[in-house]
């Protein structure tokens, strides 16, 4: 402790002797930090002088004003009234929200009024309940008075911070007759423990005491005729710290000795607080964890908005306006008019992607079975609706037993009744659910009773919003509809595109397959004449295949396609089949002539190709090049690997071509040796493909074209791949974004 | 009630009773206030302020009343008024009575110097702890023997009490220099 402080009090108390005095006195001359101590210490004393003078004087006056304005307004005789005396017993934080007398609230327009700056502790002589009861809290606290005009809202704030909303038309005289004029508002308070002691505030409810958060006394008068409160109530907010749950309202009832006795305590409601709307999640019922479990990010916001935004419900298609989109079947005909063709593509298709198979055609879902529309969802989701009583946790939670109703009405409850109580739309909710739902109806039933409040909003703001959620619910959908609809006539034409492009490759194929079986039978015909000692005589010219009929063209040869050549001589028919046999086959002939017991003999040995790391690969295509007929040959895929078998007259190249996203990958064997061969493929650019040296041969311009092909049908693989795939997550989440469709549906499907 | 029986109240420490009689003087410095750009509170802690020079003026001994108390009071209060006025770089638009101003230029500059230092200095008391304030209250203002207080405020012996007064008179002290100090800033 400062050494000076115990020495300095006993000299300003007088507690020194004389000598100790002048000692003192002394030092101060010479000590200027004992001096300056003194002067602080003896300001001090000044400060407390003050302050006891103070407090004492305060009650004086308090008791002065009292008596003096008591005398002075002893006038008026007043005529039926109520008014509210009212404490609130609250520990501390956010607004405790009470209503007074309940039911609905609804604020038009804000309007400061003019606070009075008359302050008066008493004015009147008849409290509200019309008698002279007046605690001795109506004596100690002063009153503020507000004027109000009665056709208005208003909302008046107190200087202990209490705000009132008052709508308009909410006082009328005892007689029943509403007062539109100026009224008289009369608000005292006693907000924190000081005020409530000094104001003598008894805090005891039939004799038992209660924790007080702070007390208020409303009345409201006309000429001094107290008024009564009708209609939807008028609407209080009481400043605490924190919010205790247990706190209620208590209604003060004055007693013959002056004292208030507290009466029917009412809970709060709970009143809502709101949060950004856009960290809410409005998404149905396990959105969010299906979509990560598909692997998507779902914290990107816009991500799982676009998934969820292109459940189009087709609440605004209407009837016959719905953009044409070819069926699968319809294309196929299309591009399939006239004689029904073989198409070899089919069996060199299946063999080539990899065991991918190709998807379905393009169909866009449409749920015409609406449930709740992501349209609705994305109006309101947004930040207009921020303090609304769309943008609390509570509303977050009753979407989700919605999005469980799969009843958009009930939706529509909550979005059209923003100005209204959480459990007053729960219980109409409720009631729209009572006569089939019975779960559901217990769900929201479950809600009411947690009394949860509303958000205040003005009607103007409330229909404002509205507006703006049945506008942007129609454009979101639309929207969604049209982008929807675009897509999937994209892919559509795609689609299209893709048969036509494949008729037109199926056709020249079929040709050129053709024409090199044709140049290989002539080949192991010519030779297999010369071993026989014949002549042969090798036609001058090859029939394009699509001028003959296959069937009639049937050997019931069990290749996986079918060849087919003109039959161009008479005569050594046998030799013939065989050799169309064997070379259709691709199996060695071993032909003995009957007649003259001339062997004739061509061998096939089998060539395998495995492609080392193949499942890196989008797509394989594997062929040979034989440097005696005029195209390439493609080497079918059986058994993880490219096997063919090779004619021993003829010299064969090989290309491997693989395809990865944009990437070709290539190897080329110059000498294709039968036997067993594994090959690495290294990227290569597309002109460097097409520069490249195993195209010398004559099959060059129809390998190019291959290659064209090949790689547009990697690209439809692609895009069909991703099509199936987003597909698939829409197909999946179905149940999820509307639940009741898939219940319906299921029993049917399994009929 | 006559000014001199206020008087009497007020050197004899009855302020409650003198506070009761003196509120009629009131409406007078509230109309003053709310006339010149103040409300009822300012008003209110004015007609305080004042009351307090006056009863510190009334116990020095040799405090002689010139004039009647009401024009006292409210010379005292116009000027306290148009100082915190200018504090706020506001004039006073209404003209007062020449004839309440009964103090000398000099005497009002010194006393709204003390006023000023008193109200830090209460200022600094009021931020004591409630023990604190209850202790220095009863010992200085309402002048209880140590005896009484230790007893009235449960300490367990007048020794701590004491000891405890010079803790809280030395906590005011430093409170004081803060405010001292921050207000010059």
């Amino acid at each position: 402790m400062n050494k000076y402080i115990e020495l300095i009090d006993k000299y300003l108390s007088n507690e020194m002797t004389d000598a100790e005095k002048l000692s003192f006195e002394n030092r101060l001359e010479t000590n200027s930090e004992l001096k300056k101590e003194l002067d602080t210490q003896k300001q001090i004393l000044q400060g407390i002088q003050s302050a006891g003078i103070r407090s004492e004087i305060n009650k004086g006056l308090k008791k002065g004003s009292f008596k003096n304005k008591a005398g002075k307004w002893l006038m008026g005789v007043v005529i039926g009234a109520l008014a509210v005396t009212t404490v609130m017993v609250a520990k501390k934080s956010s607004q405790e929200k009470v209503e007074i007398p309940s039911i609905q609230t609804t604020i038009r327009k804000e309007q400061r009024l003019s606070v009075s700056n008359q302050e008066e502790i008493l004015r009147y002589e008849l409290t509200e309940e019309n008698n002279k009861n007046w605690a001795e809290a109506d004596k100690q606290l002063s009153s503020q008075f507000f004027l109000l005009n009665g056709k208005r809202d208003t909302v008046v704030e107190t200087k202990g911070g209490i705000v009132l909303a008052i709508p308009a038309k909410s006082f009328f005289k005892s007689t029943g007759e509403l007062v539109n004029d100026q009224i008289e508002l009369e608000v005292k308070e006693a907000l924190n423990p000081l005020d409530i002691m000094r104001a003598g505030l008894s805090t005891t409810s039939n004799g038992e005491l209660l924790r007080t958060g702070g007390m208020f006394y409303v009345n409201a008068r006309i000429n001094g005729e107290n008024l009564n409160i009708k209609g939807k109530g008028i609407y209080a907010n009481i400043p605490t710290n924190e919010r205790d749950k247990d706190m209620m309202l208590f209604d003060g009832k004055r007693t013959q000795d002056g004292q208030i006795n507290w009466v029917k305590p009412k809970r709060f409601e709970n009143k809502l607080s709101t949060v950004d709307i856009l960290g809410l999640n409005f998404y149905p019922n396990h959105f969010l964890d299906s979509l990560k479990s598909f692997g998507y990010a779902i914290k990107n916001k816009k991500l799982t908005d676009s998934i969820y935004y292109s459940f189009v419900c087709g609440e605004e298609r209407e009837n016959g306006s719905r953009v044409i989109v070819p069926k699968k079947d319809e294309v196929k005909n299309s591009l399939r008019a006239g004689p029904a063709v073989v198409t070899p593509s089919l069996c060199i298709a299946n063999s080539v992607i990899n065991g991918k198979t190709q998807s379905e055609n393009s169909e866009m879902p449409v749920y015409t079975n609406c449930e709740i529309a992501p349209s609705r969802i994305r109006a309101v989701w947004d930040k207009k609706f921020n303090n609304t009583l769309l943008a609390t946790k509570e509303f977050e939670e009753r979407l989700q037993a919605i999005f469980k109703t799969c009843n958009p009405e009930v939706l529509n409850l909550y979005l059209h009744n923003l100005n209204k109580k959480m459990y007053e739309v729960d219980s109409m909710a409720s009631g729209l659910l009572n006569e089939d739902k019975s779960e559901s109806n217990a769900v929201f039933k479950k809600f009411y009773f947690r009394k949860d409040g509303g958000v205040s909003i003005n009607e103007s703001h409330m229909k404002e919003l509205q507006n703006y959620m049945e506008e942007k619910r129609s454009i979101y959908e639309k929207a969604a509809l049209k982008t929807m609809e675009e897509l999937y006539q994209k892919e559509h034409i795609l689609d299209e595109k893709a048969w036509q492009e494949r008729s037109v490759h199926d056709i020249k194929e079929m040709d050129r397959v053709n024409k090199l079986f044709f140049e290989e039978v002539q080949t192991n015909l010519e030779s297999a004449y010369g071993q026989l000692g014949k002549p042969y005589n090798r036609p001058t010219t090859f029939n394009s295949v699509t001028s003959f009929h296959y069937e009639s063209l049937y050997w019931g040869i069990p290749a996986p396609c079918y060849y087919s050549v003109p039959i161009m001589t008479t005569g050594w028919k046998n030799v013939d089949a065989y050799t169309y046999e064997a070379t259709a086959k691709r199996q060695t002939l071993d032909y003995v002539d009957p007649t003259s017991g001339k062997k004739a003999l061509i061998r096939y040995t089998p060539l395998t190709l495995t492609i080392k790391d193949s499942k890196n690969y989008d797509r394989i295509v594997a062929y040979l090049i034989p440097d005696k007929l005029s195209t390439f040959q493609r080497i079918p895929f059986k058994e993880n690997a490219y096997k063919e078998n090779l004619n021993e007259l003829i010299h064969y190249s090989a290309v491997v071509f693989g395809f990865k996203g944009d990437d070709i990958y290539v190897n080329c064997i110059k000498e294709a040796k039968v036997g067993e061969q594994t090959l690495d493929l290294s990227l290569m650019s597309r002109k460097q493909v097409t520069d490249y040296s195993f195209l010398n041969s004559g099959a060059k311009t129809d390998l190019i074209g291959e290659l064209n092909h090949q790689l547009f049908e990697h690209k439809e693989v692609l895009r069909k791949t991703k099509l199936t795939k987003r597909d698939e997550v829409k197909r999946r989440l179905m149940p999820v974004v509307f639940p009741c469709a898939i219940q319906q549906a299921q029993p049917t499907e399994a009929h | 009630m006559k000014d001199s029986q206020i008087l009497e109240l007020l050197k004899s420490n009855h302020y409650a009773r003198a506070g009761e009689k003196l509120y009629s003087y009131f409406p007078v410095i509230k109309k003053l206030v709310l006339k010149n750009s103040g409300n009822r509170e300012d008003a209110q802690d004015l007609y305080q302020e004042a009351l307090i020079i006056l009863i510190k003026k009334v116990q020095t001994t040799d405090f002689v009343l010139s004039s009647s108390l009401n024009t006292y009071l409210y010379s005292i209060c116009r000027f306290l008024w148009s100082e915190r006025l200018k504090k706020k770089n506001k004039r006073i638009e209404v003209e007062f009575e020449k004839d309440h101003q009964i103090f000398p230029e000099q005497e009002l500059e010194v006393l709204y110097k003390t006023e000023s230092e008193n109200k830090l200095a209460e200022k600094a008391f009021q931020q004591l702890g409630e023990k604190c304030k209850a202790l220095l209250l009863l010992f200085y203002f309402k002048k209880q023997t140590m005896k009484d207080i230790a007893l009235q405020l449960k300490f367990s012996s007048e020794k701590i009490a004491k000891n405890q007064k010079y803790r809280c008179i030395e906590k005011a002290k430093e409170n004081l220099q803060i405010l001292k100090y921050s207000s010059h800033e």
